[in-house]
């Protein structure tokens, strides 16, 4: 059974744009699948349909086999992991209050939450005495994106749920950060779903790669497989584009 | 202790509101009446300054005041909409008649002057052009510039009736108010103006009054008009103001407006000069009015009045305060919610929102006037528009507030396993605390300024002066509210400032 799964998804939004036309995809226990394509392929929009912040126009999107269209809302997007390219961090509430967000809203005791979101700073490397009260306005991106993966995995969901996390960091700090989170969810045996327009980080962290393009799957397939025989030109020129073969 | 509250309610003299329409011979004749009134034993709540005949008609009718001075002609061709034509007495027993059976109101007797709507002109234009009547100005008025008071271009033994009867048709009119336009025509910047019979001004300002042959102005008889109600339970008060009757005939009428229109003297004053020199009132009464009421003379500068009338001042200030900030609460409380509940509903909020907005356009004066046979006069109507203009700016920022607030955290709270209303009230509402303050501020500010109309309807507040400078032509006396009231839009913008900064989220 797929942890993460679609089923033939077509969203078609209200002026008529077709954003996906029958996608289908499946993530396994543990794994990490990358979503690759340009602006407008539709990558983020099927992510999206994971915690329901889109509803697909037909199509279902199961999780752990169960369709989400019968989970409880609230419930079903606070056991998922968020993160997206800006952080969202509310810029009103402490480093420390950001991270502490799912788990109050779950209600756990107040001990527990701040033991867990002082392991958390530490774990990203922001010493909670220094950091703990500041504004995320006070903090550099690149510790703005840590703070947002530690609210993501703060109340120890099974998913991940990732668009575009790295995409406005620096080249250096980017890497840095990608073998950190690659690290995190090993350690964390997180299941992953990651959105992005580079291939050279798709190859980089994903056990599986899927290409779209226009609402449409090119590949489906490991990093192994799509350098060595991919599907098609564009799945070519993709790979090229990030120098990950000549 | 309640015993004491008890026994001083049934000592109490009974109390009565006396009204006046906003130009001087209403209020002098009003403070006339008050003075008289008090002098046989009542307790008098004095709300003048009504803006115009259908706001102290209104203001009767609803039991807001109890008497006020009307004239005769007015209520016949007006109020009652008859034709005009007919002698003073027929007029009198007309409105007599029609007022007791349809209103349960009573004219008491004439005060013995007829008053009436005329139209003048600077003396050098009525030779140049040989001007005797109102047709000859209509047959000869190319180039001659017209300012007519608002009501009296309305009305049908005004312009409407010199329309139909001499053909009076002036290709443009300025409208003014009535001591500005005598200014206006002293200074030779208009030709042509409406005035009453009694005005004082009409001999300082070189007028010539034009003949109206076709009787278009009705007779107007001054006289006290009150309430049936109140003479059944107080008999005394048409036995009080009968000696008035047939007391005051026209050049005693123009002396008096003079005296407060010219020579600058309060209308206390001049009142209770009047009443003892008649007998109704003792001069030890008399004297001591006048030492109470202010000094009066043109010869104040802004700041001699600032100080000669600090007291009063500041309590018009503090009523002034009041208006403002019930009114303002009432409109955040209303408001701000409503501002967050069209969030959910982005695709009315524009028409909930211009819907509002279009309260904005209505004329404060016209709002007032509506609301009087609800809420008649003094405070509460003039709270009620200033909570209706109040809402506006409020809910146009909130609504836009919420709406914009960082959409990328938004997004993620929700994203993460808020639910819409933990996202609206903990995340949206946080962060457009400070747009939503610039809305209270805008309101608050704009509520001070209209807050000086309230005077109009006898809601007192800064607005007081303002009016009785306009009517006294005294500038000194306009300022020493105006200034107060610019002062006091500055302090609470400043205050909501300090407010903003305490309420705005450490970002």
């Amino acid at each position: 059974m797929s942890a993460l799964r679609a089923v033939e998804v077509e969203v078609v939004y209200g002026d008529g744009t077709r954003a996906l036309a029958g996608v289908s995809l499946a993530v396994a226990d543990g794994e990490t699948v990358v979503l690759v394509g340009e602006s407008g392929s539709g990558k983020s929009t099927l992510l999206k349909c994971f915690n329901r912040l889109v509803t697909p126009t037909s199509g279902r999107i199961e999780i752990d086999g169960d369709d989400v269209t019968g989970a409880d809302l609230e419930i079903l997007r606070r056991s998922i992991g968020y993160v997206q390219q800006d952080g969202g961090l509310l810029p009103h509430w402490s480093v420390r209050a950001n991270v502490e967000f799912v788990p109050r809203l779950f209600g756990c005791p107040k001990e527990k939450i701040h033991a867990r979101s002082t392991e958390l700073l530490e774990l990203i490397g922001l010493d909670p005495a220094i950091y703990g009260d500041r504004r995320p306005s006070e903090l550099s991106g690149g510790q703005r994106q840590r703070v947002a993966f530690a609210r993501a995995i703060a109340a120890k969901p099974k998913f991940l749920l990732l668009d575009e996390p790295f995409g406005a960091l620096d080249p250096v700090l980017r890497a840095e950060l990608q073998d950190e989170v690659a690290r995190w969810q090993d350690d964390l045996h997180l299941t992953a779903l990651l959105v992005t327009h580079d291939m050279a980080e798709a190859m980089k962290l994903g056990d599986r790669i899927v290409v779209l393009r226009e609402g449409v799957v090119q590949q489906d397939g490991t990093p192994n497989e799509l350098r060595d025989h991919p599907a098609n030109d564009y799945v070519v020129a993709l790979m090229r584009a990030a120098g990950v073969t000549s | 202790m309640l015993l004491l509250v008890l026994a001083t309610t049934a000592d109490a003299a009974p109390r009565l509101a006396i009204g006046s329409k906003n130009f001087s011979e209403s209020r002098l004749l009003a403070e006339i009446f008050a003075q008289t009134l008090e002098d046989a034993g009542f307790e008098i709540d004095r709300n003048f300054n009504l803006a115009g005949t259908a706001v102290a008609f209104r203001a009767l009718r609803a039991g807001s005041i109890d008497v006020y001075p009307e004239y005769t002609g007015t209520a016949w061709v007006t109020l009652l909409e008859q034709p005009t034509g007919g002698t003073p007495a027929e007029v009198l027993v007309g409105v007599r008649r029609v007022f007791r059976e349809r209103y349960d109101l009573e004219w008491l007797a004439p005060l013995g002057f007829e008053n009436a709507y005329e139209v003048a002109v600077r003396r050098a234009v009525a030779e140049e052009r040989d001007l005797k009547t109102i047709g000859d100005l209509a047959a000869r008025d190319d180039g001659l510039r017209y300012a007519f008071g608002f009501e009296f271009q309305e009305r049908e033994d005004g312009l409407v009736g010199l329309r139909r009867a001499y053909g009076l048709d002036p290709a443009s009119i300025a409208t003014m108010q009535q001591t500005l336009k005598y200014t206006a025509a002293g200074d030779d910047a208009i030709d042509v103006l409406d005035v009453y019979t009694t005005d004082g001004l009409i001999l300082l300002h070189d007028l010539v009054v034009l003949d109206d042959p076709a009787g278009v102005f009705p007779p107007y008889e001054a006289a006290p008009l009150v309430r049936g109600e109140t003479l059944r339970e107080h008999p005394a008060v048409a036995v009080a103001l009968a000696p008035l009757g047939g007391t005051l005939d026209e050049a005693r009428m123009r002396e008096l407006n003079k005296r407060v229109e010219v020579d600058g003297e309060s209308i206390e004053r001049v009142a209770a000069d009047f009443l003892e020199e008649l007998g109704v009132i003792d001069a030890a009464i008399a004297t001591a009015t006048r030492a109470s009421s202010s000094t009066g003379g043109r010869s104040r500068n802004v700041w001699q009045v600032l100080r000669d009338d600090r007291g009063a001042l500041l309590e018009r200030t503090i009523e002034h305060l009041q208006l403002v900030f019930i009114a303002l609460a009432m409109s955040i409380v209303v408001a701000v919610p409503l501002g967050l509940a069209l969030e959910r509903r982005a695709d009315r909020a524009e028409a909930v929102i211009r819907g509002v907005g279009i309260l904005q356009t209505i004329p404060s004066i016209a709002l007032l006037a509506f609301m009087i046979p609800f809420l008649g006069i003094g405070a509460r109507p003039a709270i009620a528009a200033l909570f209706l203009y109040g809402l506006y700016p409020i809910v146009r920022n909130t609504f836009t507030g919420v709406r914009d607030a960082d959409p990328s955290a938004a997004t993620s709270a929700l994203a993460l396993g808020m639910n819409p209303r933990q996202v609206l009230l903990q995340v949206k509402l946080p962060l457009a605390v400070p747009v939503i303050l610039a809305g209270v501020r805008t309101a608050a500010v704009i509520s001070v300024g209209t807050a000086t109309l309230a005077a109009f309807i006898g809601a007192g507040g800064l607005g007081e002066p303002i009016v009785a400078g306009l009517q006294l032509d005294d500038a000194a006396i306009i300022l020493s509210g105006a200034l107060p009231a610019a002062v006091l839009a500055l302090v609470v913008d400043g205050l909501l400032a300090l407010v903003e900064r305490a309420l705005r989220p450490r970002i």
